[in-house]
């Protein structure tokens, strides 16, 4: 989320370059919108690549390096996604900035990372399904403390991921789409080398690519004087 | 109120002089399709280009219209070169090659007269590049490349100095002797560039005070009872007798009716012929904007640099708070149930004030209203308390 605070004035920065090229006909608005996406991706991976290679040494995290990387990567390209959606609804860099906070801060306090969910009004809860960090920190915890050694550890494991609402079985979904299944409901040990935590990053996924097509689609409805 | 003004202009192939009062930009912004859509101003009228109606808000059919607008809006990390090779890839048919296109960008620039700063960063309010008259050429070649029918530009001489206003006008000049019609605002010409134009409107209060050719003017408006005196600017002396009198005094001597030559037959039932665009391919702008993203992030790396090293930064503050966190024993698991999402945590923590911004822009805003007296002065005080 880092990246998010040079991503929310994006298009604010440089909307009267874009309004003059794109009225006067220079190109279509999705290869913009991508072309800023792909900047901000390697921006993002830099960024995300610097931190991950100082973290995961200094806490020494028991999931795999790219793993880790994968995370947290996908998350400052979902999160920043937000930002770029609502970047895009003003014109004016300062108004941007300011509604960052807005933005920001509940999805932290929404994701579980910040409060436990159970702790939420049920009709806040739901909340949570729009926040990318909700997906990121229970795939985090999945490749952590899913394959932990036998006995003790395995029960403290077991019950932090449980505190987290983190499931290890996604064959619901899998079920649900029909789809052949990689492990039987009964197999749904934590010892297993794989870990099937997909929904969550279909979640992600999910959630990237419905707030940069909103993104696209506000941008769209701006891109006249 | 559009469809007034331009029956007259799409006659005349040649310079025009739009002076007093800020409705000429409204004006232009109705011509070239640009009015703001945010604020609640009503349009109303057509808009016609050789008798035949157009609509200017749709992109299609303004592409034979080209704007300047009074503000340059210049990608600044892009050299006049590549800024001009950018428009013309993406504006002109793609059946141009390369060639053809670098070798009209090397004369669109030897036409601006832009040879020695080609390969000049253009730049912007904090990393200097160009100068501003030549930052105004640029605008006005980026329009140039697509060989409109139409130029219209919002005050092209503001804010640059005599000189560079000349260059601007000759430049203007050429191209309407090249056969183009060139239409601008301008508020305080020099003689030597109010001589230089072929046509004026003045107008006043949103109606047609006065229009005809500039070499006849003095002779006009002294028969109207207002001679200019001598060796003074004849631009200066048309703005003074029109803001200095009432105007139901200059109603008298002027708003007459148009001349029977200036009325368009409207055409009925005829469509202007746009030429089909036959633009290059999606995947061609998007791997040319991409390279000018790149190009922006490799000559100014600064701004990648800094999130780079914050991010760094803060990140060994975070390992340093959960040294070793994942080798002890899994027993302990009491701190353990955050560590996992503690990465998270951290990145939102990158958070920058947006004071940052804030002083930014109010420095810009700042540098450019006020350059000589408070550089960053007074107005910086007042974002302080942010």
């Amino acid at each position: 989320m880092g990246q998010s605070n040079s991503a929310v004035t994006v298009f604010s920065r440089d909307r009267p370059i874009f309004l003059r090229e794109y009225s006067t006909d220079h190109y279509n608005i999705i290869p913009y919108f991508l072309a800023k996406l792909g900047s901000e991706a390697f921006n993002s991976f830099l960024a995300v690549l610097a931190q991950a290679i100082v973290v995961y040494w200094m806490m020494g995290f028991e999931m795999g390096f790219t793993n880790f990387l994968a995370i947290t990567y996908s998350l400052a390209l979902t999160a920043t996604a937000v930002a770029v959606m609502l970047g895009a609804c003003f014109s004016d860099p300062k108004f941007a900035t300011a509604l960052f906070t807005v933005v920001v801060i509940p999805q932290m306090y929404f994701s579980g990372v910040f409060i436990a969910i159970d702790l939420l009004p049920n009709w806040v809860a739901w909340a949570q399904y729009l926040c990318s960090l909700t997906y990121a920190s229970r795939l985090s915890f999945a490749y952590e403390f899913g394959n932990c050694d036998r006995g003790q550890a395995e029960r403290s494991c077991q019950a932090a991921l449980d505190s987290n609402n983190v499931s290890l079985d996604d064959t619901w979904w899998v079920r649900i789409l029909a789809l052949p299944q990689r492990h039987s409901l009964s197999t749904a040990s934590l010892s297993l080398p794989g870990i099937s935590v997909s929904q969550y990053w279909l979640a992600l996924a999910g959630l990237f690519l419905f707030y940069r097509i909103a993104g696209v689609i506000i941008l769209h409805s701006k891109a006249n004087y | 109120m559009g469809k007034k003004y331009f029956r007259q202009l799409t006659h005349v192939t040649s310079i025009f002089l739009i002076p007093v009062i800020p409705e000429e930009t409204s004006l232009f912004q109705i011509l070239a399709g640009r009015l703001p859509s945010q604020n609640s101003l009503q349009q109303e009228g057509d808009v016609f280009v050789g008798g035949v109606k157009i609509d200017p808000r749709d992109r299609e059919q303004r592409r034979r219209l080209a704007y300047v607008a009074q503000e340059d809006a210049l990608h600044e990390s892009s050299t006049p070169r590549e800024a001009l090779t950018f428009s013309a890839r993406l504006r002109l048919p793609k059946t141009k090659s390369d060639d053809d296109i670098f070798l009209l960008v090397q004369n669109l620039l030897i036409a601006l007269g832009m040879e020695s700063a080609a390969d000049t960063v253009i730049g912007g309010t904090f990393n200097k590049g160009i100068s501003g008259g030549e930052r105004r050429r640029v605008s006005i070649g980026l329009e140039l490349v697509a060989s409109p029918a139409v130029i219209l530009l919002d005050e092209p001489t503001s804010g640059l100095d005599s000189y560079a206003a000349s260059q601007v006008m000759k430049l203007l000049d050429d191209v309407a002797k090249a056969g183009n019609t060139v239409l601008f605002t301008i508020h305080q010409p020099s003689s030597k560039i109010f001589c230089s134009f072929d046509r004026l409107i003045l107008l006043k209060a949103g109606q047609v005070m006065h229009q005809g050719a500039v070499l006849s003017i003095q002779e006009e408006f002294a028969s109207a009872g207002y001679p200019c005196p001598s060796n003074y600017n004849p631009a200066d002396w048309v703005i003074d007798v029109a803001e200095s009198n009432d105007i139901e005094v200059l109603k008298k001597s002027f708003f007459q009716d148009e001349p029977e030559d200036h009325k368009v037959v409207v055409r009925q039932g005829t469509e202007l012929v746009i030429p089909k665009r036959d633009h290059v391919s999606i995947w061609t702008e998007f791997m040319l904007l991409q390279q000018r993203e790149f190009r922006d992030m490799k000559r100014n790396p600064g701004l990648t640099i800094i999130n780079v090293s914050i991010t760094a930064v803060l990140a060994s503050i975070f390992g340093v708070m959960f040294w070793d966190i994942g080798r002890t024993d899994r027993s302990s698991m009491v701190v353990r149930a955050l560590s996992g999402a503690g990465n998270d945590r951290n990145q939102i923590m990158t958070i920058s004030p947006s004071t940052f911004d804030t002083g930014c822009s109010k420095r810009a805003r700042c540098s450019r209203q006020c350059p000589h007296f408070y550089p960053d002065g007074p107005e910086q005080l007042g974002s302080d308390s942010f």
